[in-house]
């Protein structure tokens, strides 16, 4: 049985998306793969801006005259910002003023290349971040890190997920090393093709067993399979994420038969996308 | 005058016929009893001196045996004599203590011992020998001193033989002179012995009546009479003490330390340890008698010994003329003529080596030149010294020969004279106790031997240190050359350092089978890098160029589960750039190499036969069959966001391509807006105790034909140390490759992903050969709950599903 700590999106909910842009800071045209990545997970464009604001410390012009021919210029805004080096404040202002980064739906900090330390810059970042957002809760913020050994150091700082893209190839290439079904699964799951979707515990199954919910739940409102895979249960008070404004909770997958689903706040369920 | 004449001519016209029809001359010749062996063997010379030319005629005379023998040799009586060989050194021995004497004599005016003292065998003395020099023609036949004991009496010593009656012989003859010098070595003498004075053949007699208990007699292994005793069950041949065969080895060099072989007798399934002497042909050459003539009649005797040997009809005899090497010592010189043909034998025996030596010299370096055509033959700078100083195999083939040459070498210098070494069995055994620390002064008697011992401990003991060495560093590095793995491994080319990651989970509890690791790595990785690969369990380091096909073929890459190709270091570390492009070509090269090696029907080409690429030492050309393809695992090859996943498509058969950056890209983009995705992927890829992850087992027959509800239920129903969820289906496939090209879509992800049913539709029957995708907390577990889920599936068929724990 796993137990995962976790948080609830800035919608409160895991799953039901709403349109907020989504910041990156440290970015440059090099990453525009994830510009796009996030296009896709996004609503579309709005009247209000594009889905996603960049923030970099080079210049506009410069970023203007890269993006010119891009087809992917309508799906960001550019940002300039100082340098870590001028300064924590110089670039909270920056974030506070010309990124609204408070009403941010999500903040992605890339490693700066250009640093001798880029997972030392990204925690300064982050720093930079919570100052910017004061007194508003901290947006869920997302750090791809160099050294898998830097995540510790992100405590504290609000940060929901801590990304070390070395992680991801090692665990995907074990898996097709393993087992070719899984890394498919794996594949598939990266890919969208799979999700997990939280639903409510329907009222008549609320003394019931994991083992009789998977059993009555085998069809959405669509008439689609799904598969039960995990409970959302409150977590205990006093987290680190409660304390920066989000309600604390904890995703159980493959909970056991007779685990009862009395006092969890959802259902985790796969669903083909 | 006239007168005269004619009488000269009359007397010339009738000595003519005379002269021409002249008896060829004869030559004494002493044989033994009439019935006895020495007879027989002169007979049979005699034929075969008629047979091979009539050039001189035998007057055999019959005597007592090796006694009358060498005595009348000695006096003259006899031109020719059969003797065994102790009596004959005696002999000899006496002749030279006689020139010892009279060199004495001449020092020592008139203190000279008397020539009188008949202290030798036969009682031969000083004065008897003087005059005659003894030649050895060659030696004969051997015979074996049998100690042959009534049952159930068993002698384990002699000490105790003077309390029973026993038989060693007939007066005069070899075999009793032999059984009185075996007696001594006992510590006895043959008065102090209960001797029954009779004939052989009433000796026999007299022990079948149990008035005779024990009898010593020197005669060929196998001999009728003894067989007859054998095998009647009456008696059996007992072994000679140790102490008395080496006592008497040492006292009369004489004889020659041999057994009686197994099954020689009836009932006699064991060999029995004695002393060997040999019968030789001798002859004596008083002063001026060294003749022309006399070289001729040796001569025609050893064309008629080779006409015996080589005859059927004689076989029963088993003459085999030997020069040497049939006692400890022989200290009688050849004649002259057996001396020459001796020579002429070891230069023909020289010559017909050196002819065998360079035919096989000759025909391995046509083999060598054959394999090297066919690239049989690996290339020599492969292998270097270091690889060869940490092969366990090299020190312990070095101690097998040590053991071995040693073993050869001292059986060849002491099996005649040491009881402990008279076999190669008992050398080998001696030998492996001393190149293992443990010698011993006492196991050999010769200095040379004891040199060779020696070698061979000190040999032995440093071989073994290295063997254990190299067997420690094997360990402790885990370096496995010997007993690495190359089947079902997993090939990691071109690793780099953040891949760590990959090598712990591929180690990480889980997942029930732990593949053995083959990591090629470039010079440029870190020492500190190398240094934790070092330490993984089962993996194996490689520093070779991953471009090149020649460096693949060590890894076996048809063999692996598993390729993975990854891209250099992003950032460049001032090394070379392998491209994952040019690294699968060369895989896919190296598997055609491989092809090629196994032939184009090995199993491990299954059924796609022959390769696409033809061997690397000839180009392709046009018309080569380009429709058929190796045998090649399923590849992973990491993909960059500036190579299109097109440029793998030559490969897309069994070749994946993941672009990394892309799928980072995709996760972290799901994760920023949905933080649970993050944890529930990072748990379902994580091998971690108390984590439930994805593993596929095969689903069991009493599944197949019921429905995905019906397996659903059941497994949601059942607990092992965790519960299961299952998510769907993972259909079989028996293509060889990772894609069936036929059905393959326009990704080359798309016939696993056909075969991927998640969510299956809840009437979907399942099939033989499906396997199950689901959450479960380790892969053992898994399979414990299939395995145990008949009756769940059968309460679940008749509406009754419950949880269950297995």
């Amino acid at each position: 049985m796993a137990t995962i700590g976790g948080i609830v999106t800035c919608l409160g909910e895991l799953t039901e998306l709403r349109y907020a842009p989504m910041v990156i800071i440290n970015w440059s045209p090099a990453a525009m793969g994830l510009v796009r990545a996030l296009a896709k997970v996004a609503p579309a464009p709005s009247a209000a801006g594009p889905p996603v604001i960049c923030v970099g410390s080079e210049p506009a012009a410069a970023i203007e005259a890269a993006l010119q021919d891009s087809s992917a210029r309508a799906l960001l805004r550019y940002v300039e910002a100082p340098r870590l080096a001028e300064g924590l404040e110089a670039l909270a202002a920056v974030l506070a003023d010309a990124v609204d980064i408070a009403a941010a739906c999500s903040v992605i900090v890339l490693p700066d290349d250009n640093t001798e330390e880029p997972d030392a810059a990204s925690r300064l970042t982050c720093a930079a971040v919570v100052r910017a957002c004061a007194p508003k809760p901290v947006p869920n913020i997302l750090v791809e890190v160099e050294d898998p050994d830097a995540a510790y150091e992100f405590a504290g700082l609000g940060v929901a997920t801590v990304f070390y893209p070395g992680y991801l190839r090692a665990a995907l290439l074990a898996h097709a090393c393993v087992d070719l079904g899984v890394f498919q699964f794996v594949y598939g799951l990266l890919r969208g093709r799979y999700r997990v979707r939280l639903r409510p515990v329907p009222e008549e199954l609320r003394g019931a067993t994991f083992f009789e919910v998977a059993r009555d739940l085998e069809v959405d409102e669509d008439d689609r399979p799904i598969t039960l895979i995990g409970l959302q249960l409150p977590a205990e008070a006093g987290g680190e994420h409660e304390s920066a404004g989000h309600p604390e909770t904890a995703l159980v997958i493959n909970p056991g038969p007779r685990r009862s689903v009395r006092d969890a706040v959802g259902l985790l369920v796969l669903v083909e996308a | 005058m006239k007168l005269l004449l004619r009488a000269l001519l009359v007397l010339l016209v009738l000595a003519w016929p005379l002269g021409a029809a002249a008896e060829p001359p004869s030559y004494r010749w002493g044989a033994g009893s009439k019935s006895g062996g020495f007879t027989k063997i002169s007979v049979a010379l005699a034929d075969g001196l008629a047979a091979t030319g009539d050039e001189i005629r035998l007057s055999i005379e019959h005597t007592n045996g090796s006694c009358d023998n060498i005595r009348q040799l000695l006096t003259g009586e006899l031109d020719f004599a059969l003797v065994q060989y102790d009596v004959a050194a005696e002999a000899f021995k006496a002749g030279r203590a006689l020139e010892v004497a009279a060199a004495s004599d001449d020092e020592d005016d008139d203190e000279a011992a008397g020539p009188g003292a008949g202290g030798f065998m036969c009682k031969i003395t000083s004065a008897d020998a003087q005059g005659a020099e003894l030649r050895l023609v060659a030696a004969l036949t051997d015979g074996a001193v049998h100690v042959l004991v009534r049952r159930p009496l068993r002698l384990d010593s002699f000490v105790d033989l003077g309390r029973h009656p026993v038989y060693i012989g007939n007066l005069g003859s070899g075999s009793f002179e032999t059984a009185k010098v075996i007696v001594g070595a006992a510590g006895l003498t043959v008065e102090e012995l209960n001797r029954s004075e009779t004939s052989g053949r009433k000796a026999f007699a007299a022990m079948d009546e149990g008035s005779l208990l024990v009898m010593l007699r020197t005669t060929e292994a196998g001999d009728p009479e003894i067989a007859a005793a054998v095998g009647s069950g009456l008696a059996t041949v007992n072994p000679l003490p140790d102490e008395v065969l080496n006592r008497l080895i040492d006292g009369y060099p004489y004889y020659r330390v041999c057994q009686i072989e197994a099954n020689s007798y009836p009932g006699l399934d064991y060999a029995v340890p004695t002393v060997c002497v040999s019968t030789v042909l001798l002859t004596a050459l008083p002063e001026g008698e060294d003749t022309a003539a006399f070289d001729h009649a040796v001569g025609a005797l050893l064309d008629a010994v080779e006409w015996v040997e080589d005859n059927p009809e004689h076989q029963d005899l088993h003459l085999q003329r030997r020069w040497r090497d049939f006692a400890e010592q022989e200290p009688i010189a050849l004649h002259r003529i057996s001396a020459a043909q001796e020579q002429h034998e070891q230069r023909s025996r020289w010559l017909s080596m050196s002819a065998m030596v360079l035919g096989a010299g000759f025909l391995l370096f046509l083999l060598r030149y054959v394999a090297k055509r066919r690239g049989l033959l690996k290339d020599p700078l492969e292998s270097n010294l270091e690889g060869q100083l940490s092969n366990p195999l090299i020190p312990f083939a070095g101690f097998v020969t040590i053991v071995m040459l040693a073993t050869f070498l001292v059986w060849t210098l002491e099996h005649d004279s040491n009881a402990r070494v008279r076999t190669l069995n008992d050398s080998f055994w001696e030998m492996n106790m001393f190149a293992t620390g443990n010698f011993s002064t006492d196991s050999l008697k010769t200095s040379t031997a004891r040199f060779i011992g020696a070698t061979a401990t000190i040999a032995g003991l440093g071989l073994l240190a290295w063997f254990t060495a190299a067997l420690t560093n094997i360990f402790a590095r885990d370096q496995t050359r010997l007993f690495r793995r190359l089947r079902n491994h997993i090939v990691i080319l071109n690793f780099r350092e953040d891949m760590l990651q990959l090598i712990r989970m591929l180690r990480s509890p889980g997942p029930m089978r732990s593949r053995p690791i083959h990591v090629v790595v470039s010079d440029t990785l870190p020492r500190r890098v190398r240094l934790q690969l070092a330490r993984v369990k089962g993996l194996t380091i490689y520093h070779q160029n991953p471009e090149v096909p020649e460096d693949l073929a060590a890894l076996r890459i048809p063999r692996a589960a598993r390729v993975i190709v990854l891209q250099s270091t992003p950032n460049g570390d001032g090394g070379p750039r392998y491209h994952p492009l040019r690294i699968a070509r060369a895989v896919h090269q190296a598997c055609n190499k491989f092809g090629q090696q196994l032939g184009a029907h090995g199993p491990e080409l299954g059924k796609t036969g022959f390769s696409v690429a033809p061997p690397l030492q000839h180009p392709a050309i046009a018309g080569d069959d380009a429709g058929r393809g190796p045998s090649l695992p399923v590849t992973l090859a990491e993909a960059t966001d500036d190579d299109p996943e097109e440029i793998f498509d030559p490969f897309r058969r069994w070749l994946i391509p993941v672009q990394g950056r892309e799928l980072a890209n995709s996760w972290m983009a799901t994760a920023s807006v949905d933080p649970g995705f993050a944890e529930i992927f990072n748990g379902a890829v994580s091998f971690r105790d108390e984590n439930s992850e994805i593993y596929t087992v095969p689903l069991p027959e009493w599944f197949h034909g019921h429905s995905w509800r019906m397996v659903r239920r059941t497994l949601y129903g059942l607990e092992s140390r965790a519960g299961v969820v299952p998510l769907g289906l993972y259909r079989s496939s028996d293509a060889v490759h990772a894609y069936d090209a036929r059905s393959m879509g326009s990704s080359p992800q798309g016939e696993l992903q056909k075969r991927l049913l998640v969510n299956p539709a809840l009437d979907l029957l399942i099939q033989p050969g499906d396997r199950l995708v689901a959450f479960a907390e380790d892969e053992a577990d898994l399979v414990r709950v299939v395995k145990h889920s008949r009756r769940a599936a059968a309460d679940v068929e008749r509406g009754r599903g419950a949880p269950h724990k297995v």
